[in-house]
């Protein structure tokens, strides 16, 4: 393992450890001594299955184009975390002959795709196997959702209410997330070229150092709050499958 | 470097310090300032300033709350827009907290991510009132409950004289001259709890309600030292003083005998007493609590009333309070009973979990500082009672009772505003 590896080794652990201190914090429990009228289990159920649902909040179906490209954008931030992890674990994750580089792989996929027959007949696609169709497909989609991070980082640059709203810490963060997108992306679209790996490994050693201390740990609070709000209003008998049902 | 605080701000500082318990954590740091919320929130459609963004109103207590706990908000505070709290900031706190939000919670179900936003709002307030910086104008309403027992300071012998008028009607409306509205009477099953506007202003919403329970047969009693159901010291973030209003009441049920005490028609009310009484007190209630608006909604069920849908042929719709519904989860017993006594009910467009505000929640009624914003803000309701046509607007709440009959004549509504019971007594 080359020293990039290590480095962000290093900083998913310390990522780990610091995200793991903030969220043990959220796991006690709060005393209610009121009566429920509900209970937090349906609420909880309610709050993270229907009251998601873009229909039901007015953040999504009054903002549609920005509700998809926040869809879009966290989707693709976990993939390629994902596929980080992974290529920092097995160096030759994703490598295959058709890109001249050693074929062994440390993943059943690879095995799978090693055995599988071509699917390009001819032209660039030609000798393709499933691994390069692969890189392809999460190569385009880290860059659509990396232009959906890029898009709304211009949505705040650009909206004056939104950059009154935001400290230095939301564009640092966007920013930096968005920048792993690409890097992610060129990574996986191009294999070949000698910095596109170290170049994800330190834009995600980057990033996961920063990740504890400015807002990218609405991770953990993400959760939390769906948690929360579920209690709050599964108590009360606001939420529930069944309200849902009558109303 | 952060600046000098005084022993006032210390305090406030001490007291966030202990409520940062999994709840409040998480909501001070869940927001990512998406500004989707605004949409959601009154105030900002009605004036579209980043002020009155429900994240801007999160983030003034959120951004003290990192300065002072953590890493980078003490070390590198503009990097978080982490603030210290001084007399800049507990100015801001004072007009977004108290002057731009209802609390009514609307924009909680909607926010992206699911932040308690008026949770937040209520600990900035608490933060202020451990300073002393509550509008005074809502802090004499709070002070005049805790001093006389009412929030609208109205003596016992004006109260006792009030009831006794009322009883003349309530004997002319049953045709009963022996029908009364009893006082301080000892051994019965219930406690009636009200709002005083009602003896201030309202008094025939008082005999509504005693038409209502002499025709059930109901076992109550009104105490004519403690029946205020209001309760702005939840408002205005006052635990220990929405603690000694809250304890009042149930000593009140007890001494009486009684057990259950009903909740008036005030959303606030019954949601402080409901929700947040239990734990103001630690303790569960030794009697049963039900609001007025599931009261008759049972006694409609169990057939101990009956009104006569066709006596109201005017067309009604429903106010729903945010305390009492969206905070409270009574959302169809009110819907129920309207329809029972009613045979034109519309809904508005959004109604329920879903309403908004009337403009007057939050304790803004009683802050005439604000009331530009009150009137401003409740155009939306306004808008919205006109499109269903309605005639009669019934709604479970005194405050939103107030509110709504200020946008009434503000806005040219032509409508009659009306409780629960109020309109079920018209029915019967």
């Amino acid at each position: 393992m080359s020293f990039y590896h290590w480095l962000l080794l290093a900083s998913i652990i310390f990522c780990f450890i610091a995200c793991l201190c903030w969220f043990l914090k959220l796991i006690k429990p709060v005393k209610d001594y009121a009566e429920p009228a509900g209970t937090v289990k349906d609420g909880v159920l309610y709050s993270s299955t229907v009251a998601m649902l873009p229909n039901h909040k007015e953040s999504a179906y009054l903002h549609f184009p920005t509700y998809i490209a926040g869809i879009i954008f966290h989707i693709g931030i976990l993939t390629a975390i994902v596929l980080v992890i992974l290529q920092m674990i097995f160096p030759h994750f994703m490598h295959s002959a058709a890109l001249g580089k050693n074929y062994e792989s440390e993943i059943g996929l690879l095995n799978i795709a090693h055995e599988m027959k071509t699917i390009g007949n001819g032209g660039v696609f030609a000798g393709w196997t499933y691994v390069e169709w692969l890189r392809l497909v999460f190569g385009i989609g880290l860059l659509i959702s990396a232009c959906c991070g890029l898009g709304m980082l211009v949505k705040r640059f650009t909206n004056s209410e939104l950059k009154q709203l935001s400290n230095p810490d939301d564009f640092i963060s966007s920013s930096l997330v968005t920048l792993f997108l690409i890097a992610s992306a060129c990574a996986m679209l191009f294999p070949l070229c000698a910095f596109s790996k170290p170049f994800v490994f330190v834009v995600a050693t980057i990033m996961f150092c920063y990740m504890p201390f400015g807002k990218l740990r609405h991770f953990i609070y993400f959760f939390s709050a769906r948690y929360q709000l579920g209690a709050f209003f599964g108590r009360r008998g606001t939420w529930s499958m069944k309200k849902q049902k009558n109303n | 470097m952060m600046t000098d605080i005084t022993d006032k701000q210390n305090k406030a500082l001490n007291f966030l310090d202990s409520r940062l318990n999994a709840k409040l954590l998480t909501h001070l740091n869940s927001c990512v300032h998406c500004g989707l919320c605004g949409t959601s929130c009154q105030y900002y459609i009605t004036e579209k300033n980043s002020k009155n963004m429900p994240a801007s109103k999160v983030d003034i207590v959120a951004s003290i709350y990192r300065r002072y706990h953590t890493f980078a908000g003490k070390h590198f505070p503009k990097l978080t827009g982490a603030r210290d709290l001084n007399d800049q900031t507990t100015e801001e706190m004072i007009d977004d907290l108290f002057g731009r939000c209802t609390m009514c919670g609307r924009c909680v179900a909607h926010c992206s991510i699911g932040v308690d936003i008026p949770f937040v709002v209520r600990t900035g307030r608490m933060m202020l009132q451990q300073m002393d910086l509550v509008p005074k104008s809502i802090q004499s309403t709070v002070d005049a409950a805790l001093n006389t027992g009412n929030n609208m300071a109205i003596p016992t012998q004006d109260f006792v004289d009030t009831i006794n008028w009322l009883n003349e009607d309530l004997q002319f409306e049953v045709n009963d001259d022996e029908a009364t509205i009893p006082l301080n009477v000892h051994g019965v099953k219930m406690l009636y709890t009200l709002n005083p506007r009602e003896p201030k202003f309202f008094p025939l919403s008082i005999s509504a309600i005693a038409k209502v329970f002499y025709l059930a047969k109901e076992s109550w009693t009104i105490s004519t030292e403690f029946y205020d159901i209001t309760n702005y010291a939840y408002f205005v973030g006052d635990e220990e003083g929405a603690r000694v209003i809250t304890e009042r009441l149930i000593n009140e049920a007890l001494k009486f005998g009684a057990d259950t005490l009903i909740l008036g028609e005030c959303g606030h009310g019954s949601r402080a007493m409901r929700w947040e009484g239990p734990n103001w007190m630690k303790a569960k209630y030794p009697v049963k609590t039900i609001t007025a608006v599931e009261l008759i909604a049972n006694y409609i069920r169990e057939g101990r009333i009956k009104p006569d849908k066709s006596k109201i042929t005017d067309r009604v719709t429903i106010h729903d309070p945010c305390n009492l519904v969206r905070n409270g989860g009574i959302i169809d017993e009110q819907r129920y009973i309207v329809n029972q006594c009613c045979s034109d009910f519309v809904e508005m467009t959004p109604h329920g979990v879903d309403n908004f505000c009337c403009g007057g929640g939050g304790g803004q009624l009683a802050m005439s500082e604000y009331n530009d914003r009150r009137m401003r803000i409740g155009k939306i309701k306004a808008d919205q009672i006109r499109a269903t046509g309605a005639k009669i607007v019934v709604t479970p709440c005194h405050n939103c009772v107030d509110q709504l009959s200020s946008l009434n004549v503000e806005y040219n509504l032509g409508v009659t505003i009306k409780t629960i019971a109020e309109i079920v007594a018209d029915a019967l």
